[in-house]
């Protein structure tokens, strides 16, 4: 019996040796013999493209052939965006010594809506949703480009949350009516921000009307909207209403002087939704502070609302500006709740899905071309295969993960 | 085996070994595994496992050994020596988080050699650069490894520090616990990881506290080289 | 069998002879006794003719044993063979096993395996079999309610039964014809008590589709009975226990069904002021985005009245000004209602969200080629 078994166990043995012998042999680029992960990883349909990158830096002129191509932003154009893209992606472009995005089906999608648009109606809302780190940000930031390309003016608020939450932020009654109240700071901020991404659109733009600041201080009708910048950013105090004055104006405007304006609002959930005691804004009592009472938040509600014409609004809702206990899901009408549902409707949403398989190699080779993937199991097919299925192809997860390897 | 030895070195030296206790030392045991001998060795092999076992295989009916961590794990993720720093690095059991210092470092080193990578205008420059972040960690380690360290040994009364060859995995032991700790005094306020980033770059070049704090050794080594028959 | 029996004898035989034997000798001995010295002298003599070169030695009497006595045999139970050996394949089960009962290995006649060996390192996995069992012991059985054993008690009950009604041979005729069902339970135990707290606990069921409601009654009960209303099977289940008998919970609870029936009829003056909040689900046309619609849509009709050109209009809407009711009653905008209501009243999920974005391109005129 003992000797049967032995025999069996030699027999075996002998056997998977020669079968590890065999396959290691044949699968000599791995050097990992066994990666479970990559095990389900789907088999690719096509031999993977080398293709990863389009001369077609117009974002204009880029259809549905570009789809998952990059393209190299000017430095120019990237002056514009770079206030709204996220500073970790910042980061990668600096290292990478170029700023290139990738074209993606959402924003062609944005880019055929506002083509076939007609200015006259009131403004057309679109909201773009998706999953956290799917590249709603970035869909915006093409479709932004692609404005400014055709000379738009661009109303841009990178990051909506910033405006709701905070500790130790300046909070300040406004000026303007005492039941509001104003964020200097931030608003300062985002006239710089607005002065930039519409350096040379704004000439020959002035006011229509009367501003009174103070007894002394007041802005005639017919003042260049460059001056009232330059009056916010050097009276701090009356920062948050030189935005509520461009922002009217350019609403007044836009019709009568056959304007186009941009208006894009990331995160726009925040406008809408309660914060927790712990991270709201609080005035100086201590109370919590609505969204609606800022006023920064309530001249940018006026911007979407549907009452004034040649104008586009691109909203994006993310969760990460809800509150903790509310981002469950990923769906509008969740995050925005009732009221903000109410506010933006009816708004065209535009979900933007996860990379393809197409557009995850893309962003691989990519990678491995701006020698960003070091690992030389990673520059495989089969660590490239791992790469897109540890990271669900997200693509904030994907570059995340490529980051480390 | 023993006794065979025993045969063979009696008949050189014509001495006759005493009992079996003396090659006890030279010959380590058969047997030193956690598994019953019964255990059957995995196969980890993909193509091999999708194929499934035969019905007549003994592994049908056997216990398996479980595959080590470092073979399981795809190489994308795994590096044993980063595995270790991470530990070493970790605090009340707070593996998560230092695994995230861990993962931020590598980013970091690598953004920093990607960068000059990518602006370096030849090939030549471009070759020189090393990207690749473990490669980097793993020559700042090397660079920081003490070939002698000290112990502590009395004689009649007196303690003395006694140089001695410093074995592979103390070697490494305390190149990390260096390059740690000197990150740790430090300025509180910066990341840790940032701390760590700039302490492997000047290690990588054969800088910085930690290979200092190696060059220290080595000298108290030398300076006690009289006490090193005490062993 | 056979030749334990033939041993048995044998060894009776073979003790009975050495029985004899010993009887025998004790006989001469008592006969020598008699005679004292002699017998010694003889043996003696006997020896002295063996080996006459050494000194005879003395025989102390009794000193020696001379013969094994024997003990009699020890008493025991002899036990007879399990009963399921002599069991026939005719024979009638409901006989052998006619009331519930414990597991009794030796009275069942078919081979069952239950349970585990752990602690034997030759029998580890093996399941034991039926013979002194326990964990087949410690399981109920069913080997009293064997179809033979149902037939027998129905045959003896069937003089008590009345025939089944007709007409309600299914179950959807007994759901038809007796639409309420009550629950109570007795319980028995051998207990110093022959009450038991939860014999008093009555329930109905029923389901609400039966009763005869119209929308706001409806809507009025399913509130009113809270979560005792289950919508997935549309069941209505009232439990009570507050009343120390059973026919008095049973009461209680039809009661409940009566006064929450009549009550969800009646209509209150406080429900007039029923805000949006405290709808049941979401209506258009009664909510913001319908008031937001119309106004959108009047002001792009105004605005294409000025305009030239076809690019961009909403041709769907219709020339001169109209009421918001014909606006409403238009293909584009009741698609649109229909998607934000069931936006709001099935829950988001891609398909949805994309039959809202298809209606908004339809009511704003959208259009994208990708």
């Amino acid at each position: 019996m003992a000797a049967s078994i032995r025999q069996k166990l030699s027999s075996v043995a002998s056997r998977t040796n020669s079968l590890l012998r065999k396959s290691v042999t044949s699968i000599e680029h791995t050097p990992c013999v066994c990666s479970c992960y990559s095990t389900a990883a789907k088999r690719l349909e096509q031999e993977p493209r080398t293709a990863f990158r389009t001369n077609e830096t117009d974002p204009r002129k880029h259809t549905i052939d570009h789809v998952g191509l990059y393209y190299s932003v000017p430095d120019e154009e990237m002056a514009v965006l770079k206030t709204g893209v996220h500073p970790w992606h910042l980061r990668m472009m600096k290292s990478f010594n170029e700023s290139c995005m990738m074209v993606r089906k959402p924003a062609l999608e944005l880019k055929g809506y506002l083509d076939k648009l007609n200015l006259k109606h009131p403004v057309p809302r679109f909201l773009l949703y998706g999953r956290r780190g799917s590249g709603k940000t970035m869909t915006m930031q093409h479709t932004i480009q692609c404005c400014h390309k055709n000379g738009w003016i661009i109303v841009h608020v990178p990051w909506a949350g910033q405006w709701v939450r905070g500790w130790y932020k300046e909070v300040a009654v406004s000026t303007y009516k005492p039941d509001r109240y104003d964020l200097p700071a931030d608003s300062a901020e985002w006239l710089n921000h607005f002065r930039a991404q519409n350096q040379g659109k704004l000439t020959g733009l002035k006011t229509t009307s009367e501003y009174i600041w103070t007894k002394r201080e007041k802005a005639e009708a017919g003042t260049s909207f460059d001056e009232i910048i330059n009056f916010g950013l050097s009276r701090l105090k009356f920062s948050s209403d030189c935005v509520g004055v461009l922002l009217k104006e350019l609403r007044e405007q836009a019709e009568l002087k056959g304007l186009k304006v941009l208006v894009a609002v990331d995160s726009v959930n925040a406008f809408y939704v309660q914060w927790n005691q712990l991270n709201a804004l609080k005035n100086i009592e201590k109370k919590k502070l609505q969204p609606g009472e800022i006023s920064l938040v309530h001249n940018f509600k006026k911007m979407l609302n549907p009452d004034w014409t040649h104008g586009v609004a691109i909203c994006a809702v993310s969760e990460e500006a809800n509150d903790e206990d509310r981002r469950e899901n990923f769906t509008p009408v969740y995050l925005l709740g009732q009221e903000g549902f109410e506010a933006l409707d009816p708004f065209v949403p535009i979900f933007v899905p996860e990379y393809t398989e197409k557009e995850a190699l893309s962003n691989i080779n990519y990678f491995i071309d701006r020698n960003w993937i070091q690992n030389a199991h990673g520059k495989t097919d089969e660590g490239k295969k791992e790469l897109m299925f540890v990271s669900n192809r997200n693509p904030f997860n994907l570059a995340k993960i490529c980051a480390q390897s | 085996m023993a006794t065979s030895f025993k045969l063979f070195s009696s008949k050189i030296f014509g001495v006759i070994l005493r009992g079996p206790f003396i090659c006890k030392s030279f010959f380590p045991k058969a047997h030193l595994s956690v598994y019953n001998p019964k255990y059957v060795e995995p196969v980890l092999d993909k193509d091999t496992l999708s194929k499934g076992l035969e019905d007549d295989d003994i592994r049908q009916h056997r216990p398996i050994k479980a595959p080590t961590t470092d073979l399981s794990v795809s190489p994308l993720f795994y590096d044993d020596d980063v595995r270790k720093f991470t530990n070493i690095m970790m605090k009340g059991g707070n593996k998560e988080r230092v695994r995230e210092i861990t993962r931020r470092l590598l980013e970091n080193i690598k953004h920093l050699q990607v960068e000059k990578y990518n602006k370096a205008t030849t090939d030549e420059e471009k070759s020189q650069i090393e990207c690749n972040p473990v490669t980097i960690f793993k020559q700042a380690v090397e660079n920081c490894k003490p070939l002698l360290t000290t112990i502590r040994v009395v004689k009649s009364g007196v303690a003395y520090r006694v140089p001695v060859c410093a074995r592979p995995s103390d070697q490494r032991f305390r190149a990390m616990k260096w390059i740690i700790d000197s990150c740790r005094d430090k300025e509180r306020r910066i990341p840790m990881e940032n701390k760590l980033t700039w302490e492997i770059m000047d290690a990588y070049n054969n800088q910085g506290k930690a290979v200092r704090k190696k060059q220290e050794v080595h000298r108290i080594c030398e300076s006690n080289r009289a006490y090193a028959h005490l062993r | 069998m056979a030749s334990v029996s033939v041993r048995k004898t044998f060894v009776v035989l073979n003790s009975r002879a050495r029985d004899i034997k010993f009887i025998q000798q004790r006989a001469l001995h008592m006969s020598l006794s008699l005679k004292g010295q002699d017998i010694k002298s003889i043996e003696n003599d006997k020896e002295t003719s063996s080996d006459t070169d050494e000194f005879r030695v003395y025989q102390i009497e009794g000193l020696k044993r001379t013969s094994s006595v024997r003990r009699a045999e020890r008493w025991s139970k002899r036990v007879p063979p399990p009963r399921y050996r002599s069991m026939s394949t005719e024979q009638d089960w409901t006989d052998v096993w006619p009331t519930a009962s414990t597991f009794k290995w030796s009275a069942v006649p078919f081979p069952v395996r239950q349970g585990y060996v752990e602690n034997s390192s030759e029998n580890e996995g093996v399941i034991p079999s039926k013979y002194a069992n326990l964990e087949l012991m410690k399981g109920p059985n069913f080997l009293h309610l064997t179809p033979a054993h149902v037939q027998k008690h129905c045959k003896a009950i069937k003089h008590f039964c009345t025939k089944w009604p007709e007409g309600l041979e299914t179950d959807e005729q007994c759901q038809k014809h007796f639409p309420v069902e009550s629950v109570t339970s007795d319980y028995i135990y051998a207990g110093p008590s022959l009450t038991d707290d939860r014999a008093r606990v009555a329930s109905i069921k029923f389901k609400l589709s039966d009763l005869k409601l119209d929308y706001h009654a409806r809507d009025k009960f399913v509130r009113l009975v809270g979560d005792r209303y289950n919508p997935e099977t549309d069941d209505v289940f009232f439990e009570s226990n507050r009343c120390p008998l059973k026919s008095q919970n049973l009461e209680y609870v039809k009661f409940l069904l009566t006064a929450v029936y009549f009550e969800s009829w009646k209509n209150e003056s406080w429900e007039q002021g029923k805000q949006l909040s405290d709808m049941e689900t979401y209506v258009w046309n009664h909510n913001k985005s319908h008031k937001t619609c119309m106004s959108l849509l009047a002001s792009i009709q105004a605005k294409d009245k000025t305009t030239e050109g076809e690019l961009g209009k909403l041709n769907y809407l219709p020339e001169n000004e109209v009421d918001t009711s014909v606006i409403c009653g238009l293909p584009e905008v009741q698609q649109y209602k229909v998607a934000v209501e069931t936006l709001f009243n099935v829950g988001e999920n891609m398909e949805t969200l994309n039959a809202y974005k298809m209606a908004v391109e339809k009511l704003l005129n959208f259009k994208s080629d990708v």
